[in-house]
């Protein structure tokens, strides 16, 4: 990688962004926001991993958004020095510009923070996890479950585990040489 | 948990040279050497290895083992996509395209949805390229048979099927449109919803989970992980050797007495052929692919996206006549995330909500042709811009997707494109759809199924390989993957891919062995 880790202004920056798009509550339904995760890091270390052509992608689209102050609302500052509201106004407006390359370079960096928001594992249930009852109003066509389906809530990857055990085995042992028995009846 | 074993858990010992861990060159003798360990060089490599050929299979990328995989999509991406899943298609827009790297190429990050090439597409080629008596369905037919018995290929089952796909299939009845619970290889699916990032407990039937370990484990087969191909060497006209690089930076060089075999991927294959010489005026054109969109919607009740086959149901219904095929897809939170529309409290409104959202797709079977090439870094380079054709059909297919989940009773539907609202409110707003722009840039595609730029065919002005698969004026190099088909399939291809390639090698085996017993 050829380019330069993140200096500490632009940390700033990426923070400031992320934490407007990613809020804390209580602006946030959901548990906590990413400001915890440290999503400059992050971003810093995503940029120092890819080929050098994406990390100056990931670069430039910090930047604009960065100093998207300066053209979206006329006002000569960074997006670190905005309110989290203005800064939301800010980002809002990005995802939504007429210039493609805005738009899509906005739309990498807010795709980029979704990809440490959602390594917690807590926080990965919490957002997979339905939040309301069924309405019966609004229970919309007729849907009937099937039978016997099993809601993973929350992947629990030893009991998924342990529960493959047996097939786990079995593909072990199944294959070409055993499968043509097993296989005619399911195909 | 201790005593489960997968299989790609024990391999005998010395099959596997890892490319991290190699302290000097390599020079290694097989009857075959085969570039890529995805679909076509696995299938490949098992065949010629069952035929009792000594086989070495190269891999760029290193080994995902089963037991390592988590849920996280960016350790995932990060580490056994090409370009840490960045890397995109170019034209008037950029279109992501995600590409495996790893030992089992992109059957470890696909949905393992088994098609059968389409009939009326093998016709075509029949009729369009001049290969009817060598690539057709009597040919084909047995290499599906045996992947099917192979790989266990069956319909997704009751509970495996989830919420989404059920739907899915519940509003495409309603409407008339036929559709069914699609067709994977699938030996237990637990329905964790993990396709994307690797299935976690190897019920998928990846080729690092079958035809990889099989062909090391029961016919002596040979796998260099973490060595990326540099150019396979051709001697008088001849393929004789495959020239490699260890991650660790050493040289590997694999000299095949009977010939190569490149299975290196769509976009890889072309480059490699050009930096061992090959010459041919098709070579990196006439690249297609399946462009794709997806379309969520927010339901007042729980759909848990996160329990089901990641893709388990679909319809062909306008396969034919509009150029599309609708999908269900599961997004992990990681990626639906960045689909979803809004930021700040609005975005994490929706995310909280996630339980309760549905995604289906649009697989655009495209016109468009690009080309494939070197950028100035040397790297890989796409060239491809969808033409207003496709984009008519993927508003199409978006519209009826939309209005389908409205059908189903959606709150909100979030069509992804600019220029339409990121958010439908109601089946009415939906004709915005109809009338959206023809501006592909406009359009939140994603392109993963990827074919030609080497393609086939019986003339060498227009085509790189024959009808057997053999680069056209070098002997002993056949190109197995899908950039040898002369178009896309409109269905997903990699069932097809392995069958064209299981043909490729069953034929060299057998000429091989009649030549070993003459």
């Amino acid at each position: 990688m050829l380019l330069p880790r993140l200096f500490s202004f632009e940390l700033a920056w990426a923070e400031a962004a992320y934490v407007a798009i990613y809020p804390d509550p209580p602006r946030n339904p959901l548990s906590r926001g990413i400001r915890a995760m440290k999503p400059a890091r992050f971003y810093d270390e995503l940029i120092a991993g890819v080929p050098t052509e994406q990390a100056l992608g990931l670069r430039v689209s910090l930047w604009i958004v960065a100093l998207a102050p300066l053209f979206v609302l006329r006002r000569l500052c960074t997006i670190a020095a905005l309110s989290e509201a203005e800064r939301v106004t800010v980002l809002e407006r990005l995802l939504a510009s007429s210039v493609y390359a805005v738009r899509q370079l906005t739309l990498g960096f807010k795709a980029m923070g979704a990809l440490r928001y959602a390594q917690d594992h807590a926080l990965r249930a919490e957002m997979t996890t339905p939040r309301l009852a069924p309405a019966p109003e609004d229970s919309g066509p007729v849907l009937k479950e099937p039978e016997g389906a099993v809601h993973l809530r929350v992947l629990d990857r030893a009991k998924l585990m342990a529960s493959s055990s047996g097939q786990t085995r079995a593909a072990n042992e199944v294959g070409p040489d055993h499968a043509a028995a097993e296989g005619a009846s399911d195909v | 948990m201790s005593d489960v074993r997968f299989p790609d858990d024990d391999m005998p010992a010395g099959a596997v040279v890892d490319g991290e861990a190699v302290t000097r060159a390599v020079d290694d003798a097989f009857d075959f050497v085969v570039v890529g360990s995805g679909a076509a060089g696995a299938s490949a490599a098992y065949v010629l290895a069952e035929a009792g050929f000594s086989v070495g299979i190269v891999e760029e990328g290193p080994w995902l083992k089963t037991r390592d995989i988590t849920e996280d999509v960016h350790t995932a991406f990060s580490k056994y996509t090409r370009e840490s899943g960045m890397q995109v298609l170019r034209g008037r827009s950029f279109v992501p395209m995600i590409q495996g790297r790893c030992v089992g190429g992109s059957t470890l990050i696909n949905s393992a949805i088994a098609w059968r090439i389409p009939e009326d597409v093998v016709d075509d080629w029949g009729a369009r390229f001049g290969l009817g008596d060598s690539i057709n369905m009597r040919e084909l037919d047995p290499h599906f048979d045996a992947l099917e018995r192979d790989l266990s290929v069956r319909p997704v089952a009751d509970d495996a099927l989830g919420e989404n796909n059920a739907m899915f299939l519940a509003m495409a009845n309603k409407r008339g449109i036929s559709a069914s619970r699609m067709r994977r290889y699938d030996r237990g699916c637990k329905g964790s919803g993990m396709c994307l990032s690797a299935c976690p407990t190897a019920a998928k039937q990846g080729m690092s989970v079958t035809y990889v370990p099989w062909a090391l484990a029961r016919h002596g087969a040979r796998i260099f992980t973490s060595a990326r191909v540099e150019r396979v060497e051709i001697r008088g006209h001849r393929a004789v050797a495959v020239v490699a690089k260890s991650a660790s930076g050493h040289p590997i060089v694999l000299r095949a007495r009977r010939g190569v075999f490149v299975a290196a991927s769509t976009v890889q294959t072309p480059n490699l052929l050009r930096r061992s010489g090959v010459r041919s005026p098709a070579l990196g054109k006439h690249f297609q692919a399946h462009p794709g969109l997806a379309v969520g919607g927010m339901f007042k009740r729980s759909i848990e996206m996160s329990f089901g086959a990641t893709q388990g149901a679909e319809s062909i219904h306008y396969r034919k006549s509009e150029r599309f095929k609708l999908e269900t897809i599961s997004f992990p939170p990681d990626i639906a995330a960045a689909r979803i529309p809004g930021a700040g409290p609005e975005l994490v409104e929706r995310l909280a909500r996630l339980g309760h959202v549905a995604s289906w797709a649009a697989q655009i079977r495209a016109r468009a042709e690009g080309t494939v090439g070197e950028g100035w870094s040397g790297a890989d380079r796409v060239k491809y811009t969808l033409g207003e054709d496709d984009i008519r059909a993927t508003r199409k297919a978006v519209a009826l997707l939309a209005r389908m989940m409205f059908d189903a009773g959606a709150q909100e539907v979030w069509p992804g494109i600019f220029g339409v609202p990121s958010v439908l409110r109601s089946v009415d707003q939906v004709k915005l759809v109809d009338e959206g722009p023809l501006d592909p840039r406009a359009y939140a595609f994603i392109a993963t199924h990827l074919f030609g730029a080497a393609r086939m065919g019986v003339d060498p002005r227009t085509s790189v390989v024959d009808a057997d698969f053999r680069v056209h004026g070098v002997d002993d190099l056949w190109v197995v993957d899908s950039s040898v088909f002369p178009t896309n399939l409109g269905v997903n291809p990699q069932h097809s891919i392995m069958a064209m390639s299981r043909l490729a090698a069953a034929r060299v085996a057998e000429r091989a062995k009649g030549l070993r017993a003459a």
